[in-house]
């Protein structure tokens, strides 16, 4: 019983949201199913926090290498989750928003949240020269393709693509590499997308149909408890 | 309604509770249920009928309506375009190929596949400039604003 | 058949149901003016602009066709004075009358506008329309709608076409996988990526490290977050296999209680349950960034030998597929977002490219169930490459020759992948 109900639910709740698409009066069901959804995932976010403090509370109690950095982890944990609730100096009364200027809330979100974020987003500007340097060493036939159009593709958004083949006559416009970098988003570029987009649509429908009908059921854990 | 997403959240957190934890997998099979049934004829509809349907174009040119006279007359597309075209089906068709999972790559079919990972690796090279563009501009930006803006650098 | 599916109802405007109509309404805006001004404030009819601008004509409603009865479509022939260069319509104003109470306006549309689409209302009720052409000496007001209802349809005919492509392919897929449950031998080319899975975890085994699991940043309201579940069920079995430590930082809590789920089945197909521990899964955060921070911390400190990123992907997937690079690692990555593919290819060893991320549980599993599903997809690629190839034949000829079997056929093929 214990897989057989949770399989039951997802035949049954899979089907029924698969044929509701054809049938007007319950048409939204998916809309409120996605509402159910965003409550069982607050419901779970007591699980993730719970964890999170359960981990890092253990660490710290148990001195294990870099137990320090726990501490920082549970206090900006703590700290936001207190903000937040207890709405702290927030300029009206526990009412107000949540977010509104001048919260301990919003001070902490702008001030060290947020510049956090963009710091880790800012090392792609790294990551970028170091994977462009991977891509562009062209070790098979099919890197080097890769290459050729990532190339002219750069080439064509600057100056300089359009002053190399500046020269060229009129009747030769497409081989200028602006145009050309153009045609390849909007030819080749576009072929290759529409096959993987279609292959990711017959994928989902394959995938969605094993859970379904039970096929792949790994997610239902173990036959015992 | 609503009450049935807080019974479904409620159940969630039985798993706090090993005698029942078991339970929990009652709200997981209904979002698992639920995410498959709605992907399954969203993404069905949008990347598969969609895409096929966008690929459906004639080649060589289009019967179009003169803006002036108002008469219709057969216009034949210009050769960028009709290039454009024909490597847009051929591009889409070897692409699907390359995806088949039931047959050998081998002779023919093997050699459209290749076609295929042709494309892809096109479609791979275009994504990456362009993804590399955006993120260089993003860094010019911010150079701007630190060596510009805010130490007065760069005027 | 139009875009919007409309269909026409007793409510088109007839020569006999307009004169009654614009006979009663200045009758009744006449008494109005006299006793109840609201109506002429709320109507900005200037009698001087009447003359100065055309109304617009042919004002008809419709039933929005195919939903619950919440909608009516109307749609009217602009005004004649609506020409883009003079500029003398400045635009649209729409009015809605409820079961015979107050003009509501309802709507502010540019010049040149021919339709609007009103939402939320009743089957209970009836609606009336007009509407005011404005200029800037003044406005015109069109005749009024008949009243009438939106309607419910029980069944949506104009997916008949979606119903039977689905149906065909999802038939093909739940008739391959019984196929092959009654033991028909199935065919399944090699795929490098997953070819390379078992590979990557006797590689952790041998360097003693950990094997790391990022199942992409999205809930499980997303279907690659399952795919990438279905294949850590797969994966854990090895894991359990091999006796190698597998780390698994999610940055959802429902993917954290599935994850657990799903490893502690793997450790159970694979006869050891007792190696299981719920810490090879831990929440980290919902934050985009913060959760990277936190797994690129994890992978220069513990080093893993092997690293799975597998599921939906954003800007981090470089972020994270560099430094899983920097510190060694193989890496086997997969994401159904084509904007991130490139970088899983530039910087990972193999990277399963959409559909393969979709197939990988079916294929590592190699259950003959999982794989007739893959043998039916394939029925459903066969299909719309014989629909691009048939399609774009018929509509070149139809083009070119103007066959009128040819037409055809292209009409055929256009309705039957019309999507909406």
């Amino acid at each position: 019983m214990r897989r057989e109900i949770p399989l039951a639910i997802t035949i049954f709740v899979g089907f029924l949201l698969i044929f509701s698409v054809f049938f007007p009066p319950v048409e939204d069901l998916g809309e409120n199913f996605s509402l159910f959804f965003d409550i069982i995932a607050v419901f779970a976010f007591f699980l993730g926090g719970g964890n999170l403090v359960r981990i890092h509370g253990k660490k710290l109690l148990k001195r294990k290498p870099d137990w320090a950095f726990s501490i920082v982890t549970l206090v900006g944990f703590f700290l936001m989750l207190a903000a937040g609730l207890f709405k702290i100096g927030n300029p009206g009364d526990i009412s107000s928003n949540v977010t509104a200027e001048g919260s301990l809330f919003a001070i902490m979100y702008d001030n060290i949240f947020k510049p956090l974020g963009a710091t880790m987003y800012a090392l792609l500007a790294f990551f970028v020269a170091s994977a462009s340097y991977r891509a562009f060493r062209a070790k098979n036939r099919e890197a080097t393709i890769l290459l050729s159009a990532a190339f002219v593709i750069l080439l064509g958004s600057t100056p300089l693509g359009a002053l190399l083949t500046s020269w060229m006559p009129d009747s030769l416009s497409i081989l200028e590499i602006p145009n050309l970098a153009v045609w390849i988003l909007s030819s080749p570029n576009l072929a290759g997308q529409r096959a993987i987009i279609i292959g990711i649509g017959l994928g989902v429908v394959s995938m969605s149909l094993r859970l379904i009908l039970g096929v792949e059921r790994s997610y239902l854990g173990d036959e015992g408890a | 309604m609503l009450w049935v997403g807080a019974t479904l959240g409620f159940l969630m957190l039985l798993r706090l509770i090993p005698k029942i934890g078991w339970i929990s997998r009652w709200p997981l099979s209904f979002i698992v249920g639920c995410t498959a049934g709605l992907y399954l004829i969203n993404y069905f509809s949008s990347n598969m009928m969609r895409q096929v349907q966008d690929t459906i174009m004639p080649l060589f040119g289009a019967w179009l309506a003169d803006p002036t006279t108002g008469q219709t007359a057969f216009s034949a597309f210009p050769a960028y375009d009709v290039v454009g075209n024909v490597v847009v089906a051929v591009g889409t068709f070897a692409g699907l190929v390359y995806f088949f999972f039931s047959k050998e790559h081998k002779g023919a079919f093997g050699a459209t596949a290749r076609v295929g990972i042709f494309f892809l690796m096109i479609t791979f090279g275009a994504s990456f400039g362009y993804t590399v563009m955006s993120r260089m501009s993003l860094l010019i930006g911010r150079i701007d604003f630190l060596f510009g803006d805010w130490l007065g650098m760069i005027r | 058949m139009t875009k919007h599916q409309r269909k026409d109802r007793h409510s088109r405007v007839g020569p006999a149901t307009l004169l009654i109509t614009v006979s009663v309404f200045f009758t009744a805006s006449l008494s109005l003016a006299q006793s109840e001004p609201t109506v002429s404030d709320s109507v900005p009819v200037d009698s001087q602009a009447v003359a100065s601008i055309a109304p617009v004509t042919s004002l008809i409603v419709e039933d929005f066709k195919y939903d619950d009865g919440e909608k009516l479509l109307l749609s009217w022939i602009p005004s004649i004075d609506d020409v883009p260069e003079v500029g003398r319509i400045t635009g649209y104003e729409v009015y809605r009358i409820t079961d015979g109470g107050e003009p509501e306006k309802i709507g502010d549309l540019v010049a040149g506008k021919n339709s609007y689409e009103d939402d939320g209302l009743s089957r209970e009720s009836q609606y009336q329309y007009y509407v005011v052409a404005l200029s800037d000496g003044g406005s015109a007001m069109s005749v009024m709608t008949a009243p009438s209802s939106p309607e419910r349809e029980w069944i949506n005919f104009g997916r008949t076409n979606l119903f039977l492509v689905a149906l065909i392919i999802g038939g093909a897929i739940i008739f391959f996988i019984g196929s092959a449950r009654r033991g028909k031998k199935l065919f399944v080319r090699k795929i490098a990526g997953l070819e390379a899975v078992d590979e990557a975890i006797g590689r952790a085994t041998e360097m003693g490290r950990p094997i790391l699991f990022i199942p992409g940043i999205r809930d499980m309201d997303d279907v690659q977050t399952l795919a990438a579940l279905t294949i850590l069920g797969r994966v854990a079995e090895q894991v359990a296999n091999y006796d190698v430590q597998i780390r698994m930082p999610v940055s959802r809590s429902l993917v954290m209680t599935a994850a657990r789920e799903t490893i502690k089945a793997g450790f159970q197909t694979a006869g050891r349950p007792d190696a299981y521990n719920d810490d090879m899964v831990n929440y980290v955060t919902d934050e985009q960034f913060g959760y990277v921070a936190a797994v690129d911390g994890v992978m220069v400190r513990e080093k893993p030998a092997t690293v799975f990123l597998l599921g939906a992907f954003f800007a981090e997937s470089l972020i994270l597929a560099e430094t899983g690079n920097s510190v060694g690692a193989i890496q086997i990555a997969g994401t159904a977002r084509p904007a991130q593919l490139p970088f899983f290819v530039a910087a990972c060893d193999f990277t399963l490219i959409g559909e393969e991320l979709f197939a990988a549980s079916a294929y590592l599993s190699g259950e003959p169930k999982a794989l007739g599903s893959l043998k039916g997809q394939d029925v459903g690629k066969g299909i719309a490459m014989a629909a691009i190839l048939i399609g774009v034949a018929s509509a070149t000829l139809a083009e070119l020759t103007g066959w009128g079997a040819m037409t055809s056929l292209l009409e055929i093929m256009k309705g039957l992948f019309s999507s909406q």
